[in-house]
C-alpha cells in the first residue's frame, strides 16, 4: 500500500508536518526566507488551511478575522481531536477560492499570533471528491488559459457567467489591498517575493514620483491588461468586493442591515425608503457617476491642472496612463456603488454639482 | 517661500533626457530580473505575465530567468552531492509549477531529466520528478512530449512506490496525460485495479484522487472488469468485506 493509514481528515498527516529548512544549500539558490526542500503539486494545495499552534486564549474571531483579510472564508471550526502542543489549539479555514488560501498561508505561515508561532499548512485530506475534482479542473483551466495566452492564441469561450467567476477565482483576488497584494494578485504562481523586490519589478521606476495613485488602481490596470481579451474587469467583481477590508463579520451584517425579511410596520417601512433615498444622494455626490439620465447643475469644477514635462514623448506617455488610471479608477468606484446605484435606480434626481 | 522652493513637477525628469531615462529603466529592469531569481528559491519565482509591462522589461527578465533554470540544470548535472541534486530538482520541480516556465523547461530539457529520474533508486529525486512532471503535463506541448518520450510507463510504476506524494503526483499526471490517444495505455487494466484498491484507501487524498479517475477517466465497464479481475487475483490489499 502506497500511503500511510493516517491519512482521514482530522487526523494529523505527514504533509502537515513541517520539515526542517535546508541549511546546505548553495548560495545562488538561497531565498530570503529559509524553506524545507519540498515540491508544492495541486495535490498539496488546498482551500482548506490548518493552522496549528493557536493559543487557547479564546481568539478564534481574532484569527478568523486575521485570515479574512486574505479573502472570503467559507467556514471554519476548531478542530478539537487534532493533536495539538499543550495550551494550544488546531482550526481548519476553509476559503472561498484556492488562490486566496495560497495566499494566506504564506503571510500567516510562522506569524507570530497572540504571542505563539502559528504553523498553516494545506489540508487537501478534507476536500470532497468534487472539491478535489474542481481543484483539478481549475488549474486544467488555467494552463490552458496561461499557455494559449503566450502563444497569442486568444481562447473566446462562451461561458456561464458563474464559471467564469471560477476561472477568475485563480488569480483574481479583488480584496487586495496592501501593496504586497499587488505581486501576489496577478501572479499565477502563489510564491512570491519579497514585497518590496516585486514593487521594483512592478513599477517603471520613473513613473513612480508621478502618480500618486492608489495600489489597488495600477494593480488592476495591470490586471485587465493582462486578462483584458476575455474577462472585462468590471462584471468580474462582485458587488461590493471592493470594501475594504470585507471581514467575515461585514459580510454576515449586510443581509441583516438590508432588513429584507424582517417585520416593518407600514410606517418604519416609509421612513426607511426615505432614508435609502437619502442615503442614496450622499452615495452619487461621493461617486463619479456615469449615468447619462441624471441631471447635473450648478458651477463645472476646474479640471486637475495637467502636469507639463517639456517634452512630447513624455506628455503622450503621461496622458495615456492618466487616462487609464482613470479608466480603471471609475470601473472600480462604480462596481463598488452597484448595489447602492441600483436600489435608487428609479428616482432620477437633480443634484448640485459640489 | 515654500512655493519658490518648491520645483515644479516635471522638473525632475529633464536632468535626465528622454533616451537616457529610457536606458536607465532599463539597467533598472534587467538589475531586477538579475537578482530575482534568488528570492523565492527554492519554490518559483513570481512570474511575470508574458503580456504586461514594456517588452523591454519582460526580455529583460526572461533572460535572468533562462540563465537561472540553466545554471540550475547545470549544477544538477555537475554535482556529486545527493543532496544537492535534490535540492535542485525540487527547485525545478517547483518552477514547473508555473506556465510561464514551460518554454525555458523544454529548451534545456528538464522534461527528460524528470523522466530519467523517475527509475533512479533515491526515493526523494523519484519524488520531485514526478511532481515536476505532474506540474508541467497540463501544457499541450508537454503533454505530448511526454507521450512520444513514452513517459507512461516509468510514470505508471510508480504508482507502486511507497512515497505517498510520488503515488499522487502519478496518479494526478496520468490524468493530465490521458488524451483519446493516449487513453489506452493511461487507463489499462491494471492501472484501473490500482485505483480501485487507492479508492478504498484511508488515505482521503489519495481516495478522493482515486474515485476521479475511476469516474472522469474510465469507462464502466473498464471499471467492472478491473473488479471481476481483483476479485479473482486477490492481489494488492484485502478488499473490505460487504
Amino acid at each position: 500500500m502506497a500511503a500511510g493509514s493516517s491519512g482521514g481528515p482530522g487526523a494529523p498527516c505527514r504533509h502537515h508536518a513541517q520539515l526542517g529548512a535546508c541549511e546546505s544549500r548553495a548560495k545562488y539558490r538561497e531565498g530570503w526566507r529559509p524553506r524545507a526542500v519540498k515540491v508544492y503539486t495541486i495535490n498539496l494545495e488546498s482551500r482548506y488551511l490548518l493552522i496549528q499552534g493557536v493559543p487557547a486564549l479564546g481568539v478564534m474571531k481574532e484569527l478568523v478575522e486575521q485570515f479574512a483579510l486574505y479573502g472570503a472564508i467559507e467556514e471554519y471550526h476548531p478542530l478539537d481531536e487534532y493533536p495539538a502542543e499543550q495550551f494550544t489549539e488546531v482550526y481548519l479555514i476553509k476559503f472561498k477560492k484556492l488562490q486566496c488560501a495560497r495566499v494566506a498561508k504564506k503571510k500567516m505561515d510562522e506569524r507570530s499570533f497572540f504571542g505563539s508561532l502559528l504553523h498553516v499548512c494545506y489540508a487537501p485530506e478534507f476536500e470532497t471528491v468534487q472539491e478535489t475534482r474542481e481543484k483539478l479542473q481549475d488549474r486544467r483551466k488555467y494552463i490552458a488559459k496561461a499557455t494559449n495566452q503566450r502563444d497569442g492564441f486568444v481562447l473566446k469561450k462562451v461561458e456561464g457567467p458563474k464559471k467564469t467567476a471560477s476561472k477568475n477565482s485563480e488569480h483574481d483576488c479583488p480584496w487586495s489591498t496592501s501593496e504586497s497584494q499587488v505581486a501576489t494578485n496577478w501572479d499565477p504562481s502563489y510564491f512570491t517575493s519579497s514585497p518590496g523586490v516585486s514593487q521594483n519589478t512592478a513599477y517603471p521606476s520613473g513613473n513612480q514620483s508621478l502618480l500618486p495613485s492608489p495600489h489597488y488602481d495600477n494593480n488592476c490596470a495591470e490586471f485587465s491588461g493582462y486578462f483584458g481579451q476575455n474577462t472585462s474587469l468590471t462584471p468580474s467583481v462582485p458587488p461590493g468586493g471592493h470594501t475594504l477590508p470585507p471581514s467575515l463579520m461585514q459580510q454576515r451584517m449586510v443581509p441583516s442591515y438590508n432588513g429584507i425579511d424582517r417585520f416593518m410596520p407600514r410606517t418604519t417601512h416609509l421612513q426607511e425608503r426615505k432614508r435609502k433615498r437619502e442615503e442614496g444622494n450622499k452615495f452619487s455626490f461621493i461617486g463619479t457617476s456615469e449615468d447619462n439620465t441624471e441631471v447635473v447643475i450648478g458651477p463645472q469644477l476646474p479640471e486637475i491642472p495637467k502636469v507639463d514635462m517639456d517634452d512630447e514623448s513624455l506628455n503622450t506617455s503621461a496622458t495615456l496612463i492618466r487616462n487609464k488610471l482613470k479608466e480603471v479608477a471609475d470601473s472600480v468606484s462604480t462596481s463598488v456603488e452597484k448595489p447602492e446605484s441600483s436600489s435608487v435606480k428609479p428616482l432620477v434626481k437633480q443634484r448640485r454639482r459640489i | 517661500m515654500a512655493a519658490a522652493s518648491a520645483p515644479p513637477e516635471g522638473r525632475r525628469h529633464r536632468l535626465v533626457p528622454p533616451t537616457k531615462w529610457r536606458l536607465l529603466e532599463f539597467y533598472c529592469y534587467a538589475k531586477a530580473a538579475a537578482c530575482s531569481p534568488l528570492l523565492g528559491t527554492p519554490v518559483p519565482e513570481p512570474t511575470l505575465p508574458g503580456r504586461t509591462g514594456s517588452p523591454v522589461r519582460c526580455l529583460a527578465m526572461e533572460l535572468g530567468r533562462l540563465e537561472y533554470l540553466q545554471a540550475l540544470v547545470t549544477e544538477f548535472q555537475v554535482t556529486d552531492s545527493t543532496e544537492a541534486k535534490e535540492q535542485v530538482l525540487a527547485n525545478l520541480a517547483n518552477f514547473a509549477y508555473d506556465p510561464s516556465n514551460y518554454e525555458y523547461l523544454r529548451q534545456l530539457q528538464v522534461l527528460d531529466l524528470f523522466l530519467d529520474m523517475l527509475t533512479e533508486d533515491n526515493e526523494n529525486l523519484v519524488e520531485f520528478a514526478m511532481g515536476g512532471l505532474c506540474n508541467l503535463c497540463l501544457d499541450k506541448t508537454n503533454k505530448e512530449y511526454i507521450l512520444e518520450a513514452s513517459g507512461v510507463e516509468p510514470i505508471i510504476s510508480c504508482l507502486s512506490s511507497s512515497n505517498e506524494e510520488t503515488v499522487m503526483s502519478a496518479v494526478t499526471a496520468l490524468m493530465f496525460l490521458t488524451t483519446p490517444r493516449s487513453r489506452a495505455q493511461t487507463t489499462a487494466l491494471p492501472v484501473v485495479e490500482c485505483m480501485l484498491r487507492f479508492s478504498l484507501s484511508a488515505n482521503t487524498r489519495l481516495s478522493n484522487l482515486a474515485s476521479i479517475f475511476l469516474q472522469d477517466y474510465c469507462s464502466p465497464p473498464q471499471v467492472e472488469e478491473a473488479r471481476n479481475l481483483s476479485k479473482h487475483t486477490a492481489v494488492g490489499i484485502p478488499l473490505p468485506k460487504d
